[in-house]
Parts: C-alpha cells; structure tokens; sequence
C-alpha cells in the first residue's frame, strides 16, 4: 500500500465495515438496554363535546395524563413518540383504533408530562359512525425511535369510559 | 527488479480481487436473507420527503417486512402506495377501523403535520382510507443518514458524474 489511492482505498474500506459493526452492535445493544416500565396513569377529565355536523357524529374530550418516560432513554434513543388512542368495537365489527393526541418526546428533560384536561388533537370519529353510547378504551401507546435499530411499540396504561348514548 | 515488484503486485492483486468478491458476496448473502425474512422484492427504502420529520429525515433507510397475515396497528410506520403517484408514501398509521366485512381501512399522517393524509388517498374517486392491499409493509429498522447518497445521486446529476467519474478514477489507480 504505497499510493495515495491505494491507501485512500484502505481507509474508505476500514471506514465503511468499521460503520456497518457500529451500527449492528448499536441496534443490538438498544433491545437489551430498554427493559423499562415507565410509570404511567391516565384518565378521563370529561367530555367537552359530542356533536354531529350533519355527516358524522365527532367527540372533543379532555384527559389527565402523569407520565415519566426519564427510565426509557438510553444512549440509542432519538426519541420517544408518545400517543393516546380511543379503542373500541362497534356490534358486529372489529376493533376499531384512533389515535386522538400524539406528543414527541425529544430528551430525558422533557421525558415528564403531566398534562391536566388535555383536549384531543386529533378529533374522534367513526368510520361507520357507531359512536353513540360506545365503550371507549383510552391506552397510552408509546413508539421508542432508536438513533439505529429497532423500532419498538409499547403500549401500558388504560382507562374507560362512555359516550353518551344521545348527543 | 522491475520484474520482482510486478510479480508481487499480481498475487496481491488477486487475493484483494477475490476479498472484494467474497465480502460482495456475504453482502448479497445478507441482503437475500433479509429479503426471504421480509416477503418482499425490495425490504430496503430510503426517506424522500421530509414529511416525517423529526422522526425520519431525508435519507434514512428503512427495513420494512411485509406479511400477508398482519394485523395492522396504530402508530406503526408504513411504506403505502396512492393510486396516482409514483414513489411510496412513508407516514404513520394514526386510525384503523375494520367494517362489517372484516376488511380494515386505515388513514395515516405524516408526523409534522397535524393534518392527515386523506388529501394525498386518490381524492377524485372518493377515497378517504387506504386497505391492506396499498400497503407495502411495515418499518422495523432505521437506519440513519446513509440514504442521502442514494438521494444526491437521484436529484443533483453533476454528483452522478462526479461519483463515476472518481469511481473510476479509483478503480484504475489502486489495482
């Protein structure tokens, strides 16, 4: 290895597998790392509203969220995308999920929400509008997004309650 | 001596020729594995649009998997087709609803709006969800940044140029 390219070869080369083992072991070691259970509860603060506007009906609701995802980070997360959803099943279909509030979780200083009567983001709506007098699941759902790696879903934390049966 | 210093030079030559070969070779290896793994022709994608930043930027690559059997999940990141554009939509999944007849339809959102994709769905026939068909598969690695080359080299054509033109330049110097 004497020429300038040749070692410019040699370096380019070392560069790119010493690369690819970095970011192998940096995903591996991201599964291991997060054996977390942040602490979570969530509840129904009320319903603000449940109207229909002429096509379907659309639910406004407040909720109380305490989190601490400060357990979660690690030296391989980005950050963690945090999301409420409204689960439920209308007679004589599946499950139905919506997502109705979607927070992004950039640092371990920001990792604590403590959010009272948060409005949803995201209105509540059915595709077949089944909503009157339904059951609905809130569950806190979390996406921790790696700086290499896997991509993980978790989800903890439930509450329930019901629609009104007439808006 | 002339002689001498060539005779190295072809031995060595050969045994980097056949170094080349084999780590091509384990790269193919991994790449077909990953391909059986994932059910799909290309698991690989790189992230065109900013629409999912801060989560994904320009230029990361994505590994998707695909499966026949999958139920679909809100939050998961999906690589979809709309009818009337070419390249894949990369978005996440923010609503599944399943109807009387067992098929689900899903609406998606990038995650820097906070509107959702239902403008992108083939507008003109009417369609507000997409189904299963339409998607490609669902993301489980990233990888950052690495795509951006694939990018450069698709958009800026000087950097096409210059990229062979070195390649070659490279090629012919250090053999």
């Amino acid at each position: 290895m004497h020429t300038f390219f040749q070692r410019i070869h040699q370096f380019l080369g070392f560069l790119l597998s010493t690369t690819i083992f970095i970011i192998i072991v940096n995903s591996i070691s991201g599964l291991y790392l997060d054996d977390s259970e942040p602490e979570i509860s969530i509840q129904l603060n009320k319903i603000h509203e449940f109207k229909n506007n002429a096509r379907t009906d659309r639910a406004v609701i407040g909720f109380d969220l305490h989190a601490d995802f400060t357990s979660t980070f690690n030296w391989n997360v980005k950050q963690i995308f945090v999301f409420v959803t409204a689960e439920y099943q209308p007679e004589g279909r599946g499950k139905s999920e919506v997502v109705i509030w979607d927070h992004i979780i950039r640092s371990k200083e920001e990792a604590v929400l403590d959010l009272v009567d948060q409005k949803n983001k995201y209105v509540l709506v059915d595709y077949e509008n089944d909503l009157r007098g339904q059951i609905i699941n809130l569950t806190v759902n979390w996406d921790v997004m790696p700086l290499n790696g896997f991509l993980r879903l978790k989800k903890h934390g439930k509450t329930q309650f019901t629609l009104p049966e007439k808006i | 001596m002339k002689n001498e210093k060539n005779t190295i030079s072809n031995s060595k030559k050969i045994r980097n020729l056949i170094n080349s070969f084999s780590i091509f070779g384990f790269v193919l290896f991994l790449w077909n594995v990953i391909r059986l793994f994932s059910d799909l022709e290309a698991p690989l994608v790189v992230v065109l649009s900013s629409s999912m930043y801060p989560t994904l930027c320009r230029g990361d690559v994505l590994l998707i998997s695909h499966n026949d059997s999958h139920s679909f999940h809100v939050g998961e990141i999906i690589v979809f087709h709309v009818t009337h554009r070419s390249l894949p939509v990369v978005n996440r999944i923010i609503s599944i609803h399943i109807d009387k007849k067992g098929i689900e339809h899903i609406l998606t959102k990038g995650d820097q709006k906070t509107t959702h994709d239902r403008a992108l769905y083939n507008y003109e026939k009417g369609q507000s969800w997409i189904q299963k068909e339409d998607i490609i598969g669902v993301a489980w690695v990233i990888i950052p940044k690495i795509g951006l080359i694939s990018v450069w080299i698709n958009e800026i054509p000087l950097f096409k140029i210059i990229l062979s033109f070195l390649a070659i330049i490279f090629t012919y110097f250090s053999y």
